[in-house]
């Protein structure tokens, strides 16, 4: 890539990021955004020292980490939104510059994959680096190029450190390098070993250290600290969620799937324009993308006018078409997965939420730092792994949540909220004093 | 005489048989050398019976009989108007000079070159010329000048551009410094221990981690082309042999054993080059006469010379190599150990190469690898390491556009610019990664061939570790002399170029050695369940500095992994998993060459070679 190209591309991923920020923002402000978004800021809140440990002994250690960079909810899916582009980047170069500059648009502009990011970003994460390490292990078949073998194999092995379960997916690969790979057998183990390497030794070094810290090699994926407990035993098994979910994925995660097939013939690419211009508009840009990706890994410059201009409308019309839907009903964009243990878990939180309806000094006396989370606009702080009473920082909140076990008394404060497992307490007026 | 040609005269003699003679007649067609050079070369005719006959047919005097007499026959006062390399550069020396004629010996009287350069010197002198063997030439210009050519191999970088040369160790700055860094650390460890151990703590996994992403960059760059194709087979093919150039082929011998040089001789006659283009220079140093004694045992060709190096300080292979760079005649020149066995074509791929890139490209080197792989648990270790070396980070560095520390041997130079730069640091124990990046702050660059040399991987824990040592040690010594002036080095090859000095040239020997360092800390911690490494240490940072520490060495392993794939060496797949092991042992290698930068900096540790060949009998038996 030349300097231009270059400069071209950090440009193009600093007008993606603001965007990503910004919707995400807004996101944030209409209760849009998924309950992941909230965790992850909540792990680095408090003592670095604990914020640390959260990041290499809980679950998922990757947007744990991009919390670690700014924790807001909104940065992290801005962040991972670039991780995304980033990595379906590389597979889009070949296309043609026009054709390219739509298909970006469509794709990271369109509000399919805004309310995809919004929604599901660690599942979208998830995917987005399985499919680019099953398109790099497909080009090593093809041009024995190790590159492809090295980079696969870590793209493989991050989604050990997004969701658990990754290590579903090693069975076909297995079963595709053993059965479809040619060569003979050393060579087929070889590539097992590499490819299978980079995940287990993630997953390894994550439970040696929570061996290590908590005696429990697996405690990662129970832990407070983790988001894994209340994720879904396997979303994808949710054929309904799934169901209504695929679109969004399709969106982006089609592209990357076709740019694994390359070189395709130009005749299917043109019964699929045509079929693609009758769809419903809510698939345009699904199948749009799809086009314009596979259409721009033909060679450059083979596609005719007619070909050229067809498509570029059919994009058009995608973006348009979704960002006009977009307006015309927000919500129908945004379905939540179904984190039934967390959503059971919240009900109090959000009926204490209710009660805080201005920012307020919060004190949170509790280790699960994921109850923080639901009301970012009112935390200031978390005094984690603190016995009650507390002395100094009590003594500075206006409002005191703590478990509804701990039967210590708090002084000079006042029950307004008792929950089944929480308790809301408001400090006499006379003796807060606000920070 | 002077009319029949010097292959019938020659048969006439019956010093050749008609089949040699057909078969060198054959070979000239082909490369357009001179016969009597391709008949030596061969080995079907001994230089002395040459040169004889050439005399008689030119119906010059041919004075190399007897060297003594010749010497005497020297007027000194006609050296002065010479410098000793001229005498290497075209072949010849003076004898005297009258008013009306100059005489000289040499072994190429119809050189055009030769003639060119005396005419200009001496326009209205007549010339007269005598006859003697090249190899006889070598001696008197030795007689002559050994004192100057060794003062040249030894000191000559030192005296023209001190700055770049490892003579001195340390300058006073860097004394300064380290003293400067050794103070604070202990007033530190006085007035707050838990401090200065916090802080030393996370600039050593710092300076793990930097070193492990800039090689993890490197790799991934250097993984991109299924080779780093520098020249085709095509561009090889499509050289035409007649205008191959000489070549001069370096080879440092030091206690060798007898199977080594043989295998070495093979491996010289396999080249496919013409012989009678190969200069091959045989440097042994002057208190090793056994392998002077193997070397004559072995019969080499005669287009192989022997040169003796003589005693001095310091016994390093540069100056052995500086000694003989003095003598080399061809256009570009190569180094190959006792022990190696290079790709047979690789001499012409070197000279496609050179002529596709511009001369910027001073030298390129080729890969290294091993024909012991599965020898035993090291051997395979050590094949994991070099085709991860040469086979990704070193073209890395190339497709980077970086300065490329250049490996043990097989490196190809254009002779006359190696000259310029001022051959190689003998006072550097890894003179060759010193002079690719001398080379590249001065301007020039190295690139990869794509071509393999296989050597002996060292099969024996003391030998390969006192190899080790060595290496870490010279690279230790590489960083200090090009870190004297850095914001120069900064200046000269931008960001990029600084840090693979960092990173790379210092960041290998300190890594390694920051990484026995951060096993212990980490053993400790798990042995001893954290109860005497918690007070001194947080533990936030333990975390981040075992995550480091894994996740460095995953890497690492992960890399050793991929670098099987190149040269389909799958079999030895599995033991990259042992790769911490190793690395263990590097970093003992990694304390000793610390240690030894302040105790023995030039002490040059000899590898032993021909260890395979032993272990062979050995199961033979």
């Amino acid at each position: 890539m030349n300097q231009n190209g270059r400069t071209l591309l950090i440009v193009f991923l600093l007008v993606c990021g603001m965007l990503y920020f910004l919707f995400s923002s807004w996101a944030h402000e209409e209760g849009f955004l998924s309950p992941e978004a909230y965790f992850f800021p909540s792990q680095v809140h408090g003592h670095p020292e604990d914020s640390i440990k959260n990041l290499f002994l809980a679950y998922p250690v990757l947007p744990s980490a991009i919390a670690f960079l700014y924790p807001s909810a909104p940065f992290i899916i801005a962040g991972t939104g670039i991780l995304i582009a980033i990595l379906s980047l590389p597979w889009l170069f070949p296309a043609e510059p026009l054709l390219l500059s739509l298909f970006l648009l469509t794709t990271f502009a369109s509000p399919l994959f805004l309310s995809a990011l919004c929604t599901t970003p660690t599942f979208l994460l998830f995917f987005v680096f399985l499919v680019s390490a099953f398109a790099h292990f497909l080009r090593y078949q093809k041009e024995k190029t190790p590159y492809h073998l090295f980079l696969g194999g870590i793209l493989f092995g991050i989604p050990f450190l997004i969701h658990p379960h990754a290590g579903w997916f090693t069975i076909p690969v297995i079963v595709s390098v053993l059965f479809l790979f040619p060569g003979p057998t050393t060579q087929k183990l070889s590539l097992l070993m590499v490819i299978l390497f980079p995940g287990f030794t993630f997953l390894g070094i994550i439970a040696f250290l929570n061996w290590v810290y908590t005696g429990h090699a697996l405690s990662f994926l129970h832990s407070s600290h983790s988001f894994s407990p209340y994720l879904p035993s396997f979303s994808w098994i949710n054929w309904k969620y799934a169901l209504t979910q695929f679109p969004r994925w399709a969106a982006f995660l089609g592209p990357l799937l076709v740019g694994t097939l390359r070189e395709k013939k130009r005749l299917f690419w043109s019964a699929v324009v045509v079929a693609g211009s009758t769809a419903l508009p809510f698939f345009l840009p699904l199948l749009a993308t799809l086009l314009t990706l596979g259409a721009g890994f033909l060679k450059p410059r083979s596609l005719g006018k007619t070909h050229r201009l067809v498509l570029s409308l059919s994009l058009g019309i995608s973006l348009a078409s979704g960002w006009i839907l977009f307006f015309l009903s927000p919500t129908q964009f945004f379905s939540f997965p179904p984190y039934q243990p967390l959503q059971e878990k919240l009900t109090e939180y959000r009926e204490i939420s209710s009660l805080l309806d201005a920012p307020t000094a919060v004190l949170v006396l509790d280790q699960d730092s994921f109850l923080t989370a639901s009301w970012p606009g009112h935390l200031t702080a978390v005094v984690p792994k603190r016995p009650l009473p507390q002395t100094t920082p009590v003594q500075f909140y206006e409002y005191i949540i703590q478990p509804a076990e701990n039967r210590g008394a708090l002084p000079d404060s006042q029950d307004i909220f008792r929950g089944k497992k929480l308790r809301l307490y408001q400090k006499e007026k006379s003796s807060a004093a606000l920070p | 005489m002077k009319e029949k040609r010097l292959g019938e005269i020659l048969l006439e003699k019956g010093l050749i048989t008609r089949e040699q003679l057909e078969e060198a007649l054959a070979l000239q067609r082909e490369s357009k050398g001179l016969l009597g050079e391709i008949l030596i070369a061969q080995g079907f005719l001994s230089p002395l019976k040459l040169y004889q006959v050439l005399a008689e047919k030119e119906e010059l005097a041919y004075l190399g009989e007897e060297l003594p007499k010749l010497v005497q026959m020297v007027d000194q006062k006609v050296l002065s108007f010479f410098s000793p390399s001229d005498f290497v550069r075209f072949k010849f020396f003076p004898l005297r000079h009258e008013n009306h004629y100059l005489e000289i010996v040499t072994p190429s009287p119809q050189s055009a070159p030769l003639r060119a350069f005396l005419r200009e010197r001496f326009p209205h002198a007549e010339l007269r010329m005598n006859l003697i063997t090249p190899y006889e030439l070598d001696q008197l210009i030795a007689t002559f000048f050994q004192k100057e050519f060794l003062q040249e191999a030894t000191t000559g970088l030192f005296f023209r551009s001190p700055d770049e040369s490892a003579a001195q160790v340390f300058t006073p700055f860097q004394w300064v410094t380290l003293t400067g860094i050794a103070i604070l650390i202990g007033a530190g460890f006085l007035f707050s221990p838990l401090l200065t151990i916090t802080i030393l703590f996370a600039v050593l996994n710092f300076f793990y981690a930097a070193n492990v992403v800039f090689k993890f960059l490197l790799s991934l760059k250097g993984s991109q082309t299924e080779y780093t194709t520098t020249v085709t087979e095509e561009e090889v093919n499509a050289l035409d042999p007649a205008t191959l150039p000489v070549y001069t082929i370096l080879l440092p011998l030091h206690r060798e054993p007898l199977p080594v040089i043989q295998q070495l001789l093979e491996s010289i006659r396999h080249l496919d080059y013409p012989q009678e283009k190969l200069d091959v220079i045989f440097l042994i140093e002057e208190d090793d006469p056994e392998t002077l004694r193997y070397c004559k045992m072995s019969k080499p060709p005669y287009n192989v010379r022997f040169l003796i190096v003589p005693r001095g300080f310091p016994k390093t292979k540069p100056r052995a190599c500086n000694f003989g760079l003095l003598f080399a005649r061809g256009e570009f020149l190569t180094i190959y150990d006792a022990e190696d066995v290079p790709d047979r074509d690789q001499l012409k791929k070197a000279v496609a190469t050179f002529r596709k890139f511009p001369p910027e490209f001073i030298c390129f080197q080729a890969a290294l690898n091993f024909y012991n792989a599965n020898q035993n648990f090291l051997t395979r270790l050590f094949t994991l390491e070099y085709s991860y070396w040469f086979d990704y980070l070193l073209p890395g560095l190339f497709t980077l556009k970086l300065p490329i520390p250049l490996g043990g041997t097989s490196n190809h130079f254009r002779t006359e610019t190696l000259r310029e730069l001022g051959g190689w640091d003998p006072f550097n124990v890894t003179e060759d990664a010193d002079l690719g990046m001398r080379a590249s702050y001065r301007g020039y660059r190295v690139g990869i061939l794509n071509s393999t040399t296989f050597e002996e991987a060292n099969s024996h824990l003391k030998n390969w570790i006192r190899q080790r040592s060595r290496w870490l040690k010279g690279y230790l010594q590489t960083f200090l002399v090009h870190n004297r002036n850095p914001w120069r080095i900064f200046k000269k090859s931008g960001l990029r170029g600084w840090l693979t000095l960092q990173l790379f040239i210092g960041g290998t020997p300190l890594g390694q050695a920051a990484s026995v360092l951060m096993w212990s800390i980490f053993l400790a911690w798990l042995l001893l369940h954290r109860t005497l490494i918690l007070p001194f240490l947080p533990d936030h940072l333990v975390i981040i500095g075992s995550f480091n520490l894994l996740w460095g060495n995953f890497l690492g392993v992960y890399l050793s992994m991929l670098a099987v794939f190149r040269r389909n060496l799958h079999t030895l797949l599995p033991f990259s998993l042992l790769n911490p092991l190793y690395w263990i042992l590097a970093g003992v290698a990694a304390w000793k060459g610390i240690w030894q930068l302040f105790s023995r900096p030039f002490f040059w540790e000899k590898t032993i070679h021909g260890l395979h060949q032993e272990a062979s009998h050995e199961s033979k038996r």
